[in-house]
């Protein structure tokens, strides 16, 4: 459990983000770069031993800065120590640990200025080995909202272009960013208790993005699916998901304009540009196919 | 680079190309390895639950079966009274604390009963759970949510019916006088 003031910091680092564009000063006090990492160690289910916390002593001037490089460091050492990564930018979404309590990417988390730094896998999901969780039931609920675009019989898919006005593409920004690295339901409480039939801030932000998209036409029968009272309506406004969320999205504000669409309070708005504005009628029509270099 | 340049010489600007290449992509994946690609894949395919490669973008189909399949209720119409019954109570009680008299106090004791059926029911369907309770204590936790609210309710209606009301009685509370004050 993090400290009160971390969180109650965190809380106000995340209010401060979206409203003032001037960085707060904290007051820096030096910590010692000898750091010590305690980190979950798990052999996994086969193993029969029991999950420990082991203790790693980092000097992290001799590494980089984000907790991903530390992490990389000690297993430079320890070469047992099990962790995802990919990209090592924050946009592959593999790499989401509970840093001092709080979910994050630890490839854009700074390693922070404690003494002491804990790293356990996500809460509330089976560990497979160490750090590394299994994510099957994260995506099969992501799977089940149909994360893609759903035309009424547009006969030749994919021969157009859709069009979309800059506006209805602006109602996507905050959503289509989402890397799936499941910080935000990983940290909802109520994803831990009925994981199984609550699909969890990140799905839900999700199928928002599908909702909410111009160029998709079957916006009834998806909000049609959800409207049973533990697929979306299991969000009691924790908001824990948007404080956790790496990226800075705001999955609680995504949910809250889909229930308010699921329960009929909105409609979704007309596209300002029909869609399918670029089809030319017919299926190969000789000259109407622009070529950009002849 | 040199693939871009490649794609964009005449013979991939083609109609041809570009067709063959959507016909190609769109095709059922083969999950069967029978026959040589000499073939014609589309003689093979009579099995319609494989899905197309390119399946970002996929036509509209009929569910009206998928719809009545599930008997599924329809929760949002209860999170609408939910939430109207919440927005309700905060301009009621202050209201009916300072002007008590029989209407009030009986909306009250509605209200107020519904929205604490509606917490304490979410609580036991969110925390006690048959994975970890067996089957049989999660019901007896909703019975006893049931039997809470509709004491709760025939409480607060004797208290409006049979005694001062709920107003009065919650005004009562500040008639208590301490030794001292009574002098």
């Amino acid at each position: 459990m993090p400290k009160l003031s971390e969180r109650f910091h965190k809380i106000i680092r995340f209010s401060f983000r979206n409203y003032s564009s001037k960085t707060e000063t904290k007051p820096k006090k030096d910590v010692d770069p000898c750091r010590t990492f305690k980190i979950y160690r798990f052999g996994g289910i086969l193993s029969k031993e029991q999950p420990k916390i082991q203790s790693y002593e980092l000097d992290v001037s001799t590494c980089g800065k984000m907790v991903l490089d530390a992490l990389i460091k000690i297993k430079d050492k320890d070469p047992t120590l099990t962790f995802r990564r990919s990209c090592r930018e924050g946009i592959c979404g593999s790499c989401a640990i509970n840093l001092q309590g709080m979910n994050c990417l630890s490839c854009i988390t700074e390693i922070p200025p404690a003494k002491t730094i804990t790293i356990l896998p996500l809460p509330h999901m089976y560990v497979i080995r160490d750090l590394v969780v299994d994510m099957t039931h994260f995506f099969n609920g992501y799977d089940s909202i149909r994360p893609y675009l759903v035309r009424k019989n547009d006969g030749a898919i994919g021969k157009t272009q859709l069009a979309q006005s800059i506006k209805d593409n602006e109602k996507m920004v905050g959503l289509y960013e989402c890397v799936l690295c499941s910080c935000c339901s990983t940290s909802c409480p109520s994803y831990w208790w009925n994981g199984r039939r609550f699909l969890g801030p990140a799905t839900l932000l999700h199928a928002y993005r599908w909702v909410i998209d111009s160029r998709d036409d079957d916006t009834e029968q998806r909000l049609y699916e959800l409207r049973d009272s533990f697929k979306a309506f299991k969000c009691h406004t924790i908001m824990n998901c948007s404080l956790a969320c790496p990226k800075g999205l705001h999955p609680a504000k995504a949910i809250m304009n889909l229930k308010r669409l699921i329960s009929g309070l909105d409609k979704k708005p007309v596209p300002e540009i029909d869609p399918g504005k670029f089809k030319s009628g017919g299926d190969s029509g000789s000259g109407k196919n622009k070529k950009c270099c002849p | 680079m040199a693939f871009s340049m490649f794609l964009r010489t005449s013979g991939c600007q083609s109609r041809m190309f570009t067709q063959q290449a959507m016909r190609l992509a769109t095709q059922p994946a083969i999950t069967q390895r029978m026959i040589s690609s000499s073939l014609p894949v589309r003689n093979i395919m009579k099995d319609t639950k494989t899905t197309p490669i390119l399946n970002a973008i996929r036509s509209f189909r009929t569910s009206c079966v998928r719809r009545s399949a599930e008997k599924v209720e329809d929760h949002s119409r209860l999170w609408v009274i939910e939430r109207v019954v919440s927005a309700a109570l905060v301009p009621l009680i202050p209201l009916a604390l300072m002007m008590p008299n029989k209407l009030f106090d009986s909306l009250l004791a509605i209200l107020i009963t519904a929205h604490s059926f509606w917490g304490l029911e979410a609580i036991a369907v969110d925390y006690v759970r048959a994975s970890i309770f067996g089957p049989i204590l999660p019901k007896i936790a909703i019975g006893l949510v049931y039997l809470i609210s509709i004491a709760t309710l025939g409480g607060l209606f004797y208290i409006i019916s049979h005694d001062v009301g709920i107003a009065n009685g919650i005004r009562q509370f500040w008639a208590i006088k301490s030794d001292a004050q009574k002098s």
